[in-house]
């Protein structure tokens, strides 16, 4: 076939190779080809086969960026799945949780308990893993098949038959504690099922709704300390019966800037707590294999043992593979897989000879081959070089885009873009080259420590909904500030402008005024301003997970930083300036 | 004899249903007793108490204590663990050099950054303690100091940062060889062949008192392809099956000459029995810490090497 004639019959066949990088685990893979990291998979089902059998084990998964970390992940998750008819209730191996750990260090334990939360309460056949994960424990209870209280599950309601007194004995047992199993008791019930969500995620809920829920006030406890508490609550309830699989993606994005090591540290700390939990819980890392060798450094020995039991690398492709994955991308289309057909060339039409060379020229990744396959495509059916858009077009869109969908966030997601956003955005404007140790923070009631003219200082992200909380924290940061071994400088407080402070606050209104004239600065970030700064660190965090990439290129953090600046966002800066005056 | 009498089979009960919970994994007090008291219901205190104290007194099982903020043991109990005691940790004094030479095979260090780093894992170490380790690391020609240079060049008293090994001379023998390249010129102008010329350059070092050894014929770049894999496999059982070993602390190991290192390195590479991964990020990287790495001809720079289908 002549160049036009294959051009024209290429010319309305969808591009086989759109669509590199996978965001979300529990997506469904679009294709897979198994042969390509086998080892590392066949690693997590032997982790996942050791703490079946009631022995911890750990598993640091590393490889370069469009290696296929998350791929893994998504295709370990999807197995359990696929396979869940072996499983003693035919329906579930382990309870999963992904966790991507685009957060600030300090909050490791309410991230995690956010995607613990989510996760759990994921439906599959019409039952969550929360629901399968007590009809286990029910079962075990009262020496019957767990299948049997699976299939009692689906069918319990508010107004049917209760596993109340069942769910009381369970909890007593493995010591759950009172605010955990009213929630469970809902949750199982299918009660109230928004709000005992939002609780059992870390959300901060209003006065009246916990009323409505039955659990105590909210007295504004450390918040990472909670966390901590329900996590491992929650682990125990699982680990009696089922595995539970622990997969933390993005761990170089916990960074808060470049060799952010203590970042590392924190994660160790908390991943060896999570390991100590039960010996069933089965923990998978995943990180870019230029951070290694800090992850491994910068964590305790104790910790490290327990969080990185094992090592899996993801392999760059071998000659073999790499055809394989172009081939079986090439025929997921219908109509290219008839005209391939008819061709010698098995890589019709790519080629062989071009992947040869490509193989011989570029980093082997999954990633990489795909993008530049997909581009030859394209060649291939406009008849001439494709007009490639400089990566700061990506970067423009990706933008605008993560903006956008900031602004459709609640107000208390604004929490997280503040804690892990603020010192991504001072180091991106470079207002200080790095930050003081997080063990600094260990003593002050704030969440962030930022570094301004005058040396360091404290912000206090205070986005609770619920008054008594507020009131709660802002007598804690008083504390801080006045009371006896106060460390004297006041901090900044933050509050999204769309949390209003309810007229009948009293106590919370006389705190905040007691901390303005103690010196206090109150601010109040609007929508936009919160919005640019989730989309910068989003951004940022992304790019150092490897995860933004251009045509197959993976765009480094420092450009990304460097176009970020050279941007200037209308929004944000005014925060910034704002939060930095008089610092 | 009494005791034999008096430890009854709901004493071994206990006893028994401790070790087993504590043969999978360590667990605080307040769950050990919750697990025991599950597999036994209406188990009393003291009954339970009794055969813990019992399984310690035998050093059947062990309780690790709950460290300060400092590291130093206090005397809560955090965990009873399975098995008699472990021994004491070595001291701070002891362990110190170990963990300066680990955390400096990562990479170099300024004193400041390395006193830090030390205090998270040997948090009790003394700073008179610290300041003879690194003496001592010095003298046996474990670690060097780099030092700082005054603008006009010249090495200062001031510690730059501490590096693993001995000081590379590179650095002393770039002057001598641009000054070599104006002298080869200069001495190609008067019709000086290079030949004699290098032979004059060997005669004068000689005279100099130093010894001016050879190559060794034997070493083919096939003697270095198997020193660097039998070096990535010592790594590698040292830190685990699987492990990602730094470039950077592989050639600290072997000591080969950098172009003959990375030669042997894609060499293992292109015929897959090595695994390299790659560095997106080159441009934060200082110059020294690039040229640590690896670069193939294509322009791709490797950080890392690990064995393929090594689990």
């Amino acid at each position: 076939m002549s160049t036009s004639s294959q051009d024209h019959a290429l010319s309305n066949i969808q591009n086989p190779f759109l669509g590199v990088v996978i965001q979300d685990v529990w997506q469904p893979l679009p294709l897979d080809v198994s042969s390509i990291q086998q080892n590392a998979f066949e690693q997590c089902l032997k982790g996942l086969d050791n703490v079946s059998a009631g022995k911890s084990d750990s598993l640091l998964i590393y490889g370069a960026p469009g290696a296929g970390k998350t791929h893994l992940i998504s295709r370990f998750q999807q197995h359990l799945f696929a396979t869940a008819k072996d499983a003693p209730d035919q329906a579930l191996r382990c309870v999963f949780v992904a966790v991507r750990l685009q957060s600030s260090p300090t909050t490791l334990w309410q991230c995690v308990r956010q995607r613990l939360a989510t996760d759990l309460l994921r439906q599959e056949q019409g039952i969550s893993q929360l629901q399968r994960l007590i009809a286990h424990q029910i079962a075990a209870h009262v020496k019957e098949p767990p299948r049997k209280w699976v299939l009692a599950m689906r069918v319990l309601t508010s107004e049917g038959e209760s596993v109340t007194e069942h769910l009381q004995s369970i909890a007593e047992n493995l010591d759950l504690g009172r605010d955990v199993f009213v929630m469970l008791d809902h949750l199982v019930h299918r009660r109230y099922i928004f709000d005992a969500t939002a609780w059992l995620k870390g959300d901060s809920l209003p006065e009246h709704v916990l009323s409505k829920l039955g659990v105590g006030a909210d007295e504004g406890e450390e918040r990472e300390e909670v966390a901590r508490r329900v996590v491992t609550t929650l682990c125990r309830l699982a680990g009696e019966t089922l595995p539970i699989v622990f997969c933390f993606d993005q761990l170089e994005s916990l960074q808060r800037y470049p060799r952010d090591n203590d970042a590392f540290f924190r994660f160790g700390r908390m991943a060896a707590d999570l390991a100590d939990a039960d010996p069933n819980v089965l923990l998978i890392s995943c990180v870019q294999s230029v951070f290694v060798d800090d992850l491994k450094t910068n964590m305790r020995e104790a910790d490290r043992d327990r969080a990185i039991r094992r090592h899996a690398t993801l392999e760059p492709l071998t000659a073999a593979q790499a055809e394989e994955l172009v081939k079986a991308r090439l025929d997921s289309v219908p109509e290219l897989k008839a005209l391939r057909a008819k061709k010698v060339d098995p890589l019709f039409p790519i080629g062989t000879t071009y992947l040869n060379q490509l193989f011989q020229t570029s980093t082997r990744t999954p990633r990489k081959i795909i993008a530049k396959c997909s581009e030859r495509f394209e060649e291939l059916k406009t008849g001439s070089g494709i007009e490639v858009g400089p990566p700061e077009a990506v970067l423009e869109s990706e933008y605008i885009e993560r903006r956008r969908l900031a602004l459709e966030q609640p107000p208390e997601d604004s929490t997280r873009t503040l804690t892990h956003g603020l010192p991504i955005a001072w180091f991106t404007y470079e207002k200080c080259k790095e930050f003081a140790s997080l063990a600094a923070l260990e003593a002050s009631a704030a969440d962030v420590v930022l570094r301004g003219a005058r040396g360091d200082f404290d912000v206090a992200i205070c986005n609770e909904r619920n008054m008594n909380s507020l009131a709660a924290r802002f007598k804690k940061l008083l504390r801080g500030c006045s009371g006896p071994g106060a460390a004297g400088s006041a901090p900044i407080v933050l509050r999204h402008a769309a949390l209003e402070i309810s007229s009948g606050a009293r106590k919370t209104r006389e705190y905040l005024d007691e901390l303005k004239r103690l010196g206090c600065r109150f601010i109040q970030p609007d929508a936009e301003a919160l919005a640019a700064l989730e989309a910068l660190r989003s951004m940022v965090s992304d790019a150092r997970s490897g995860d933004l990439s251009a045509r197959g290129e993976t765009l480094e953090p420092n450009e990304v930083a460097h176009w970020l600046f050279a941007r200037t966002s209308p929004s944000l800066l005014p925060l910034l300036t704002q939060v930095e005056s008089g610092a | 004899m009494l005791d034999t009498m008096e430890h009854s089979d709901s004493d071994k009960n206990v006893e028994n249903a401790i070790l087993e919970i504590l043969s999978s994994a360590a667990l605080a007090p307040i769950e050990l007793k919750k697990r025991v008291e599950k597999r036994i219901p209406g188990l009393k205190p003291t009954p339970y108490k009794g055969s813990l104290y019992a399984l310690l007194a035998a050093e059947k099982i062990h309780g690790l204590p709950k460290l300060s903020k400092s590291g130093t043991p206090t005397k809560t109990i955090e965990k009873y663990g399975f098995g008699a005691p472990p021994p004491p940790p070595p001291s701070p004094r002891e362990r110190a050099p170990k963990e300066i030479l680990e955390l400096l095979k990562a990479r170099a260090l300024p004193p400041a950054d390395l006193k830090e780093r030390l205090k998270k894992s040997v948090p009790a170490l003394a700073a008179k303690d610290l300041s003879a380790i690194l003496t001592e690391l010095v003298e046996t020609n474990q670690i060097y100091p780099r030092r700082t240079r005054d603008k006009h060049g010249k090495v200062t008293k001031k510690i730059e940062s501490y590096a693993i090994g001995e000081p590379p001379a590179d650095e002393f023998i770039a002057p001598v060889l641009t000054m070599w390249k104006e002298m080869r010129r200069d001495a190609a102008a008067a019709g000086v062949r290079d030949q004699a010329l290098v032979t004059a350059l060997l005669d004068g070092l000689m005279r100099e008192g130093v010894s001016v050894g050879h190559v060794s014929p034997g070493e083919t770049p096939l003697d270095d392809v198997a020193l660097v894999l039998r070096g990535v496999r010592e790594l590698v059982a040292r830190e685990g099956h699987g492990a990602l070993i730094p470039i950077r602390k592989l050639r600290g190991a072997l000591k080969l000459p950098k172009n003959r290192f990375d030669a042997a390195l894609l060499d293992l590479y292109s015929n897959d029995t090595l695994i390299l991964h790659h560095h997106d990020y080159v441009g934060n990287l200082t110059d020294a810490e690039r040229d640590d790495l690896v670069l193939d001809r294509h322009g791709n720079y490797y950080v890392g090497v690990a064995l393929r289908g090594e689990h």
